[in-house]
């Protein structure tokens, strides 16, 4: 039961050495964005009241992409923040995506298939 | 509360989501299902946007904090890529209901879930090692090994499709609470398919951020993914926890978790009242 070098699992760990630190990469750069975002929030909007207890759907679209953009580039606070939240969202979508390409190399063809799955559940919610 | 303004809010919002994310890590129960009830009692969120909150703060930390957990080499890619199928369509099933069933209700199941969180904080962690291999098990490469020192242990994995079954609950409480339900999957890895404690919650971490983006993209359809509350919820439970892994890892003291559960069972009448 109890082997003396760490032979197996090799090729996992370093995989997963190398996509831990991309997605550490991406949390940093998420987070530095979202920073942004709320600094320009606080010193505009510092002094407003919020109502959080009132429920108003806050909703986002993918057709809202255009706005988004141009929120951005026009430095509107609210839009550099929702920019960091989706980049955030984007590092679990790239860990599934390399996990793909992973497999696909260690030719474990059925572990493909539960990439893919997983995947296809992450494109349908966000895009059914 | 109505006279705070959004300096003042998103200050105490950040302190106590640090406080959340320095609590959840040292006793690797996550920040979600502290931030969530937090939110909503203290500071009167309706329980959907602070379901939003918490979940965004739930992939900053399982993401972030996956280079920590793959240099200790406990977690199992194997076995998180496979229940990762189960976690995320429960994901989905339960983001879609939020918004068909009443908060009342939600918040009914947060205080039992809260409840639940606080006992297995001391049930007895799975440290044997299971000798005869499961097929399914075997079948699907699902079997792997830990360090224990300098040696490496090897353990075989049991009731694959009862612990999926789990997952896809599992699944379901995240997607619906916007928590990370660690517990939930650790109770499915650890107590069911009999994986060592280590690696149960290792890859539950490497799970969680999965699982919750399944739910991200229905909550920011369904608009409870607010900007100005995610912020200081995601930067407060991002840097606590990120302190929490510097000064300590995983062995966690007993009187740390007492008052964790102490905070959780307080956190849960209150919903409960609420409710």
């Amino acid at each position: 039961m109890i082997k003396r070098h760490p032979n197996t699992e090799n090729m996992d760990r370093s995989i997963e050495a190398i996509l831990g630190n991309l997605l550490r990469i991406g949390v940093i750069i998420a987070g530095s964005v979202v920073i942004i975002g709320a600094v320009l929030f606080l010193v505009r909007h510092g002094l407003e009241i919020p109502s959080y207890h009132i429920f108003k759907p806050d909703s986002f679209n993918f057709s809202d992409f255009r706005d988004l953009f141009n929120g951005v580039i026009t430095f509107r606070s609210v839009s550099i923040m929702e920019l960091g939240v989706l980049l955030l969202i984007a590092t679990p979508f790239l860990r599934v995506l390399f996990s793909v390409f992973a497999f696909v190399y260690e030719k474990d063809y059925m572990y493909v298939v539960f990439t893919v799955i997983v995947l296809l559940v992450l494109i349908f919610s966000f895009f059914s | 509360m109505h006279e705070l303004n959004n300096f003042l809010f998103t200050f105490l919002i950040y302190v106590g989501s640090f406080s959340a994310g320095l609590l959840g890590s040292l006793t690797g129960l996550g920040g979600g299902v502290i931030v969530v009830p937090m939110l909503s009692v203290l500071f009167g969120v309706d329980i959907r946007f602070a379901a939003g909150a918490s979940l965004i703060s739930v992939i900053a930390t399982s993401s972030g904090a996956a280079s920590a957990y793959v240099k200790e080499g406990f977690s199992n890619i194997r076995i998180g890529m496979f229940l990762e199928i189960a976690t995320t369509i429960g994901a989905v099933v339960g983001a879609s209901i939020v918004g068909l069933i009443s908060v009342n209700v939600v918040s009914i199941i947060f205080a039992v879930i809260l409840f639940y969180s606080a006992i297995t904080t001391f049930i007895k962690k799975n440290e044997q090692v299971i000798n005869e291999p499961d097929p399914i098990a075997k079948k699907m490469k699902l079997n792997g090994n830990y360090p224990v020192g300098d040696t490496l242990v090897s353990y075989n994995v049991k009731k694959v499709p009862q612990g999926f079954i789990m997952m896809i609950l599992a699944g379901v409480l995240s997607g619906l609470l916007g928590i990370g339900s660690g517990a939930a999957k650790v109770l499915a890895m650890d107590q069911i398919m009999k994986i060592p404690f280590k690696v149960s919650t290792t890859t539950s971490n490497f799970m969680i951020g999965v699982t919750a983006a399944a739910s991200a993209g229905i909550y920011l359809k369904n608009g409870y993914i607010h900007a100005a509350l995610v912020m200081p919820v995601l930067l407060g439970v991002l840097s606590g926890a990120f302190l929490g892994a510097k000064i300590l890892t995983f062995t966690s003291s007993k009187s740390l978790k007492i008052i964790f559960s102490v905070i959780i069972l307080v956190m849960a009448y209150e919903m409960l009242k609420m409710a």
